[in-house]
């Protein structure tokens, strides 16, 4: 075997292509209720606070990353920026360093760019999708929000990125596991696979 | 069995694991000095199993991984509240079986569980 190809964490199931049911559109394309993408190679970072420095931290990613992170509730979540809990938040695509730099002394910032990966999933039937993974009723969420809680069975940070589109942040030794679940459990609506962008 | 979860709201108990009395004092470690065999032995292994409110450690492992303490009726099991573990130690412990206007409850949760 060629060791020198790195493997998906997300294992072979996750091909692009169509899943399960094809429902036709207007034009007789095949149409998908949900469409899937993996991120690849994205630069993942979690922050927390040392006890009582939330606030002062917040102040710090806002000068240091220009990220408005608010309250750091769940509410006020970005879509670079997610709360996983108290005074704890998720970012994207900033590089460790620079993450540091800006939380200084006030918390710590751990690299998690192998720890973690990011689905997203969008289209008409994810309000379906969820209510058979999830315990907590997404659908009433508004944009924006973001809760740690499961999907199936795996631990999982979501955040609601639009109407019908969420992200999913699941632990990378779950992620094949949560991959071969998704396109199971989406195969009722249709799931398409998504090639990410170069 | 829901749990207000004083971070995420309220939350199915299946997202917690349950670690005991909160109430239990540690007994002091003892350093390099030969620990107290008798108060480990209690702390560990003895329980009064009272009927009544309880404040007991859970832990929100499917959630936002806090350490809370649960104030719960072992009989009923009716949770009256739930703090942060820090918190709960701080001056102003809630009485057993007060209800805790800060932690959500199933008329006030709004964030859709
Ligand atoms: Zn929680």
């Amino acid at each position: 075997m060629d060791q020198s190809v790195i493997r998906s964490p997300l294992g072979p199931s996750w091909t692009p292509g169509h899943y399960g049911t094809v429902a036709t559109g207007d034009d007789g394309s095949a149409e998908a209720g949900i469409r899937a993408l993996h991120t690849p190679g994205l630069l993942l970072v979690e922050i927390a606070a040392l006890p009582g420095k939330g606030e002062a931290m917040r102040a710090a990613v806002k000068k240091g990353l220009k990220l408005d992170l608010g309250d750091g509730s769940p509410a006020a979540s970005l879509p670079n920026a997610v709360c996983s809990g108290p005074d704890r938040c998720l970012l994207t695509g900033f590089d460790l360093a620079a993450v540091k730099a800006a939380v200084g002394d006030l918390g710590l910032a751990v690299d998690q760019s192998s720890g973690r990966v990011r689905l997203s999933i969008d289209g008409a039937d994810v309000p379906g999708l969820l209510a058979k993974s999830c315990p907590l009723d997404l659908a009433k969420w508004p944009v924006g929000m973001s809760q740690a809680s499961h999907f199936l069975h795996i631990g999982c940070t979501w955040y609601r990125r639009s109407e019908t589109g969420f992200d999913l942040y699941i632990g990378r030794s779950f992620a094949r596991s949560a991959a071969e679940w998704l396109i199971e459990s989406a195969a009722e609506f249709g799931v398409e696979i998504l090639v990410p962008d170069a | 069995m829901l749990i207000p979860c004083p971070h995420c709201g309220l939350r199915p108990s299946e997202e917690f694991v349950p670690k005991g009395l909160a109430e239990a004092p540690r007994p002091a470690l003892g350093g390099r000095a030969k620990p107290d065999g008798p108060a480990w032995q209690n702390y560990l292994h003895l329980r009064d199993n009272v009927a009544d409110h309880s404040h007991e450690y859970f832990h929100h492992a499917l959630g936002c991984r806090s350490w809370i303490v649960v104030h719960r009726h072992t009989l009923t099991h009716e949770v009256t509240g739930a703090t942060m573990a820090a918190d709960f130690w701080k001056a102003d412990k809630p009485a057993k079986g007060a209800k805790d206007a800060k932690s959500p409850t199933a008329e006030t949760a709004e964030d859709g569980q």
